[in-house]
């Protein structure tokens, strides 16, 4: 911890995510997102990339229920009928992604991730794994945006976000950024984070690391292995 | 136009930005980023794709105000005495710093003239100027009121940082619900490798067009009605 002006910042890893004040916040791990069989899969998307990180993403989260942060699941939720789409965010969702190969890909259903569905619910391989676990549905790219994230995490002393899940260049970015405005500090698990455009991971992947800490989820594990087991 | 799911979706560049609902927010134009005077630039930053921008951008706010858009200005603000500076966000301007992103938080600080707009923009009494502390435009400032308030359904993003103020606004902005609009000749950064990742990005999300496609729409929008 080093003072600034005088105030206390944390300066190692291991302060930042210490787990009385750390939360991991696992973005959209969702059947539609990940699953086989789900809307991404459907359209015609590849969704490799995203399920290597559900095995990662297991380790953090059992080992953060471990050591006692709290652990949050985002749920991107659409309302049927689509009607918490507004028009402009209908656009957004059915835009034509055009470009290169690796950017330009086929259009998803605006029908993505309907509350109440088989693809709303999290993938079976990371449900369970918490005991109590924190819900919170988003209806946009931000977990922070018209959701009640913000108060949970203030009314628990959290101070720092883990952020694992997907999409990188998405709702994972658009998370991350909202919660360094919120006054988190920020940590991305790099391995816990992933895309079916591998090519826009990157660049969002690069720019993210510029602005806040983006590390493997050993190195998050290792510093929470020090600390003493909750009694 | 469109209808999905019994609302009315616009589909053409022309229609989103109509000037009747669209406004233009103009990112971050200040001394300390964008003078050669200022922080950025006495701390060896390059600034010159900022400088190279700033004549495009003049010649859009003149059109943008003949055809009677709102024109909103930001300026990035650091409260005196660090009053704005959380524990994290001071964390966040360290790091960036060290990785040779910005030079320090000491910059953009109320009162100074580092924070006030560069001289090439002269905003106009009526046009609002919103101070904001954190990168996106839409965190805890007076924007969404004054958008509302003018009925605005669509924004055009031009400023700095791309990767950093802008990407964040143009972010905030969709998820707000505006249609967003970002000028690929009227946006920059210090570093020209996280322009171009963030470009790629927004490109992907966003409807991303030069200053003068959106000239070109007003144009032909004005010929229609005339």
């Amino acid at each position: 911890m080093i003072e600034v002006d005088g105030k206390l910042v944390y300066e190692t890893l291991a302060e930042i995510v210490q787990p009385e004040h750390t939360a991991v916040v696992v973005v959209d791990m969702q059947n539609d997102y990940c699953a086989p069989g789900g809307e991404t899969t459907r359209a015609g998307r590849d969704i490799s990339h995203v399920r290597a990180t559900i095995e990662p993403q297991a380790r953090l989260i059992k080992k953060a229920a471990e050591v006692g942060a709290m652990v949050v699941f985002i749920k991107n939720t659409t309302e049927p009928g689509c009607l918490s789409d507004s028009p402009a965010w209908l656009y957004f969702k059915t835009r034509v992604r055009k470009g290169p190969p690796g950017v330009a890909r086929p259009q998803m259903s605006p029908e993505v991730t309907i509350d109440g569905t088989w693809g709303h619910e999290i993938v079976d391989e990371l449900k369970g794994l918490v005991e109590r676990p924190v819900v919170v549905k988003k209806y946009r790219s931000s977990a922070f945006v018209n959701t009640n994230l913000y108060l949970i995490l203030r009314s628990n002393g959290i101070e720092s976000v883990v952020i694992t899940g997907c999409v990188t260049q998405s709702c994972v970015d658009s998370t991350a950024r909202d919660a360094s405005f919120h006054d988190y500090y920020v940590v991305l698990a790099r391995d816990c984070v992933g895309s079916p455009q591998v090519e826009l991971h990157e660049a969002a992947l690069k720019v993210l690391a510029a602005r806040y800490d983006v590390v493997d989820s050993s190195e998050i594990i290792a510093a929470w292995s020090k600390v003493r087991q909750p009694v | 136009m469109k209808e999905l799911y019994g609302k009315m979706v616009y589909e053409t560049l022309g229609e989103i930005v109509d000037p009747k609902h669209t406004a233009v927010i103009v990112v971050d134009m200040q001394n300390d980023g964008c003078h050669w005077d200022g922080d950025f630039a006495r701390h060896g930053f390059d600034i010159s794709e900022k400088r190279e921008m700033i004549p495009n951008l003049v010649r859009f706010v003149e059109e943008a105000r003949r055809a009677g858009l709102l024109i909103v200005w930001t300026m990035n603000t650091n409260e005196r005495a660090g009053r704005s500076l959380s524990p994290a966000w001071l964390y966040f301007r360290l790091r960036e710093s060290k990785h040779g992103v910005v030079p320090g938080y000491e910059n953009d600080i109320e009162g100074t003239w580092g924070q006030k707009i560069v001289d090439e923009l002269k905003p106009l009494p009526e046009e609002p100027i919103v101070k904001k502390h954190r990168s996106s435009v839409f965190v805890d400032t007076s924007l969404n009121a004054i958008l509302r308030s003018n009925k605005i359904e669509t924004v055009i993003i031009a400023g700095t940082v791309t990767q950093g103020c802008v990407e964040s606004t143009a972010r905030g902005a969709a998820e707000h619900d505006y249609y967003v609009v970002i000028l690929s000749d009227c946006v920059a950064s210090q570093r020209h490798d996280l322009h171009e990742a963030a470009l790629k990005v927004l490109a992907s999300r966003y409807d991303v067009v030069t200053s003068k496609d959106v000239i070109a729409e007003w144009t032909r929008l004005a010929a229609r009605t005339a």
